[in-house]
């Protein structure tokens, strides 16, 4: 996905023929009927038609086969661009002999003095492999536009999707994990450890065993089956009483021996085969190797379809009950990824596009080829329509000086970027650039006498010169104008498309964390110990026994609880170049933990984009039943009110949500914002508290 | 002394390994064990501290003829800290957090010494596991759960049994295992079932007559068509005979108490 940037490949192509050919119809049209020997506007015409209509038949007859002699292994030498120069050369110079023999039929220079002939057989090629080159830049811009606006946008869209889709899937997943502990955990055991007075030390370890038995050990297999980490194969046999496994004794080994399934791609394949599992019914399950996956297949089969995560590890079912898993060390490609409902960003709208365009500066490259056409133009001027001596020397000197003069002094101009005036401009300039030397030309050719008919002329002149100066000219701002900003878009997309690959293998390494944070504090500090305490109230050693029940009830789980209570932490992800450090966020009630968060993230975006900041610090205190949400930047400060952006109604909306508000004041060399939120375990209706 | 007639490891199931089996009681250190004993050095892996405390200082030095030679949270800090061929059993948790599991190190420590003896511990029930072993390291492996080490009659003997190449299997798992669906245990009858149950504890003919209240003879003659059902072959002696039902035993049945909760 990288553009070549040079702004001098040649290509060959009919289309700067095909440019060429309006100019060069009118040239011999006015030459013909303005030349002292003719005069007449249909004699005019018809040379022009007989002219210009051979050249392009010439055209049409020897491109072809110039097309073909490029395919064949001995016109290789056609391919390189001394070979494209050279068709322009021999292809040009021939209809210029053509056009200009042609014409002097019709009587128009009357003689056509060599030295004419020369010039004209001479730059007509020129002009041609100036026309190539912005013609190729022009292809090359609108490729990229749609390499970028295809191929880019897709993958960008869908590693978006992918991960909102992520995002959703762990939420739901933490929400449910959840659910769980506080529903078959953190109740049975408050429950058992208020029930536990006036029973003998047995009794107690009986009940403990049991709720080990009945409400612990089965979420081994639910809410973070660590019993997978031992293998696929057990982790399915001990599922249920009723599952058949069948698997071939290398199958089995591999999987013990955990080269099988990466450990992610195993999990999922588990929680798979656990949902798929019918109730009450004998399943058989087989895993088959195939190609580069495991086949898993599970029958009778309940209904159900893959979630994100089980997407990410690259899972993919081939029918009812049939799925393929990546063994290990094969990574999912991106196009297994399937598509989901998310928003996507607006396009940019074309009004915005054109003025991009257009105003993009010419690097210098640019404005030496527009010098260098505009130059060659005027010896055709002169060329064509006078004898040669000093009247018609001057009048293209001056003439060709106006168009360079212009065309530099306006290349110099400032212009406005992205804007209607800079877009305006330029369009005037090139348009300038045209009219004006022609303008100066028929100006100065009636002074010296050289034109009878000004007024008749006048016209086809400015056709003429519009033609040549201001449409190529406009052609090359915007060839390099759609190029540049391809480019850009190009640059964009693919920064975030790694931001969007940043931020899955972040929902990833968060989702591990976590698993690896429940497997630690639930199955091993909070069974093990449990398991302990059992142990020790059956030799009789009730107080420690109860000592680690209490703390189990009382910290352990609660602090469990706390961490899956915020699934993503109020720190938003910080944009590039930016740090976000938060304090304080422990104690936020879980309600406003996603408004926050969002609202920070808008607040480091703005930050950094208004007031270059590198930095955002966040204190969350409350103070009187008002959570305040200090943030503080090290950017510019601020430069004017901030009232009426996207970023303030943003904030304005989520803080309302809330009963808050929020104030914006210049700190120093920052800026500080102040999130107030009333906590809304205080008071059922909380009023905003004034600042 | 207990490990002399040691035979060596081939193809097939361990052979015996010298403990004369008679039917006068369940052996082990609280079992009434009379005569010269060996004792048995015992290394603990354990990830969680108050739990391994709690075993090598409060539990496994009330066994008689068992000494903890050492206590390790994880199976890499026992292989630089001990040198299999001073161990006799491995006690060992299965889910040791990340690295090398429990059954990992036992079968790696027991490739470096045939005669170890394996004592899972476990706060899941999946004794399977045993039946999934590679055929090299097979017999003399144990599996208890967490919660029933208190039951010291019960640890001493699968220390002992494993250290003999026998199996014991923690009695509150094999109250919950039930056959599954289609497998070779179904030829069995439930009283053979019970009996095959009891051996998969490590439990004496003797201790076996007492529970069901049978004579000693009778459930002799049960395990001897236990081991005909199941089609085990005739030429391994008859305490091998016992670890290969237990195996089979293992491989064909599911613990039906710890069928997944659905999820809320």
């Amino acid at each position: 996905m990288t553009l070549p940037p040079n702004y001098t490949r040649l290509v060959l192509s009919p289309w700067p023929f095909l440019l060429l050919a309006p100019p060069e119809f009118f040239g011999v049209a006015t030459i013909v009927m303005r030349g002292p020997y003719t005069g007449d506007f249909q004699q005019g015409l018809l040379a022009s038609t007989v002219a210009v209509g051979a050249s392009l038949v010439l055209l049409g007859v020897a491109y072809p086969l110039v097309i073909v002699a490029r395919r064949r292994p001995w016109g290789a030498r056609l391919r390189t661009t001394t070979g494209v120069v050279l068709v322009y050369v021999i292809l040009g110079a021939t209809q210029a002999l053509l056009i200009i023999t042609l014409s002097e039929g019709f009587g128009a220079h009357g003689g056509s003095p060599p030295l004419l002939t020369v010039i004209y057989v001479f730059t007509r090629p020129i002009n041609l492999i100036i026309l190539a080159i912005v013609v190729s830049q022009l292809g090359e811009g609108f490729a990229t536009m749609r390499t970028v606006n295809g191929e880019v946008a897709e993958r960008l869209q869908l590693a978006r999707r992918t991960n909102a889709m992520l995002e959703a899937a762990e939420t739901a997943m933490r929400e449910e994990s959840r659910a769980t502990l506080v529903h078959q955990v953190r109740g049975p055991l408050r429950e058992l450890v208020r029930n536990a007075d006036g029973r003998t030390d047995n009794e107690v370890a009986d009940d403990l065993d049991a709720f080990i038995a009945t409400r612990l050990r089965p979420l081994s297999h639910v809410l973070h089956p660590v019993s997978v980490r031992l293998g696929l194969v057990s982790a399915v046999r001990s599922l249920d009483a009723e599952v058949l496994l069948d698997a071939a004794p290398a199958i089995e080994r591999m999987d013990r021996d955990g080269v099988l399934l990466d450990e992610g791609v195993r999990l999922q394949v588990y929680r798979w085969i656990r949902d798929r599992l019918m109730p009450d019914a004998s399943t058989r399950v087989a895993l088959v190797m195939r190609g580069r996956e495991l086949e898993v297949s599970v029958h009778p089969s309940a209904a159900g379809s893959l979630d994100a995560v089980q997407v990410v590890a690259g899972l993919h079912e081939t029918g009812r009950g049939v799925l393929r898993a990546p063994l290990r060390g094969q990574v999912p490609s991106a196009s297994q990824i399937a598509s989901g409902q998310v928003g996507v960003e607006a396009p940019v709208p074309v009004r915005q596009r054109i003025r991009d365009v257009l105003t993009t500066p010419l690097p210098r490259r640019v404005g030496l080829v527009a010098l260098i056409g505009l130059a060659l133009v005027p010896n055709q001027l002169v060329a064509f329509q006078f004898n040669v001596d000093w009247r018609s020397i001057l009048l293209g000197f001056t003439t060709a000086g106006t168009a360079i003069t212009l065309a530099a002094i306006f290349n110099l101009l400032p212009k406005p970027r992205q804007t209607v005036s800079g877009a305006v401009l330029v369009v005037l300039e090139w348009v300038s650039t045209g009219v004006f030397p022609v303008l100066v030309f028929s100006a100065a050719a009636s002074a010296l006498g050289l034109y009878s008919t000004f007024a008749q002329n006048i016209g086809l002149d400015l056709f003429r010169g519009t033609y040549r100066f201001t449409i190529i000219g406009l052609m090359l701002v915007i060839a390099h104008g759609v190029v540049v900003q391809a480019q850009r878009a190009l640059t964009k997309a693919t920064a975030d498309f790694e931001a969007e690959e940043r931020r899955r293998a972040e929902i990833l390494a968060q989702s591990r964390q976590l698993d690896a944070d429940v497997a630690e504090a639930l199955h091993r500090t909070v069974q093990g110990r449990l398991a302990a305490a059992v142990v020790l109230m059956r030799m009789g050693r009730r107080p420690e026994a109860w000592d680690i029940v209490e703390d189990m009830a009382g910290v352990e789980i609660p602090r469990l609880l706390d961490r899956m209570g915020s699934p993503l932490g109020v720190a938003p992800n910080p944009p590039d170049g930016m740090r976000i450090d938060v304090y304080g966020a422990e104690a936020l009630p879980d309600e406003l933990i996603g408004d926050v968060r969002t609202a920070l993230g808008e607040l480091a975006v703005n930050a950094q984009r208004h007031g270059s900041a590198t930095r955002l610090v966040v204190r969350i205190v409350s103070e009187g039943g008002v959570w305040m949400i200090n943030c503080l930047d090290n950017g510019s400060g601020l430069s004017g009110p901030m009232t009426s952006g996207l970023g303030s109604r943003l904030l304005e909306e989520l803080t309302a949500r809330h009963g808050g508000h929020w104030v914006m004041q210049s700190a120093g060399s920052g800026c500080r914002v102040t999130l107030e939120i009333p906590d809304p375990q205080a008071s059922p209706s909380p009023s905003p508290v004034s600042a | 002394m207990l490990m002399t007639q040691y035979g060596g490891f081939g193809d097939g199931p361990p052979p015996y390994r010298g403990i004369h089996r008679d039917s006068t009681g369940p052996r082990g250190p609280l079992g009434g064990h009379t005569g010269s004993v060996t004792v048995l050095r015992v290394a603990v892996v354990e990830d969680e501290p108050l739990y391994r405390e709690l075993l090598s200082t409060g539990l496994i030095a009330h066994l008689d003829d068992v000494e903890v030679i050492g206590s390790y949270a994880t199976g890499e800090e026992l292989f630089l800290a001990v040198k299999p061929s001073d161990v006799d059993v491995l006690l060992t948790d299965v889910d040791l957090g990340p690295g090398i599991d429990g059954t990992q190190t036992g079968i790696r420590m027991r490739r470096s010494n045939p005669r170890l003896g394996v004592v899972l511990l476990s706060n899941f029930a999946m004794p399977g596991l045993l039946a999934g072993l590679p055929d090299d390291v097979r017999g003399g492996w144990s599996y208890l759960l967490k919660t029933s080490v208190a039951d010291l009659d019960q640890l001493g003997l699968a220390i002992c049994e494993s250290a003999a190449g026998g199996m014991v299997i923690d009695s509150a798992l094999t109250k919950t295992l039930v056959p599954q669906g289609s497998s070779p245990l179904q030829v069995l009858t439930p009283r053979q079932v019970d009996v095959l149950a009891r051996m998969a504890n490590g439990w004496s003919n003797k201790r076996i007559a007492e529970d069901l209240v049978l004579s000693v003879r009778t459930v002799e003659s049960v395990i001897s068509d236990v081991i005909a059902a199941l089609a085990i072959p005739r030429d391994i002696d008859g305490y091998n005979a016992r670890v290969a039902c237990v195996l089979l035993y293992l491989q064909h049945t599911v613990s039906k108490s710890e069928t997944p909760a659905s999820r809320p």
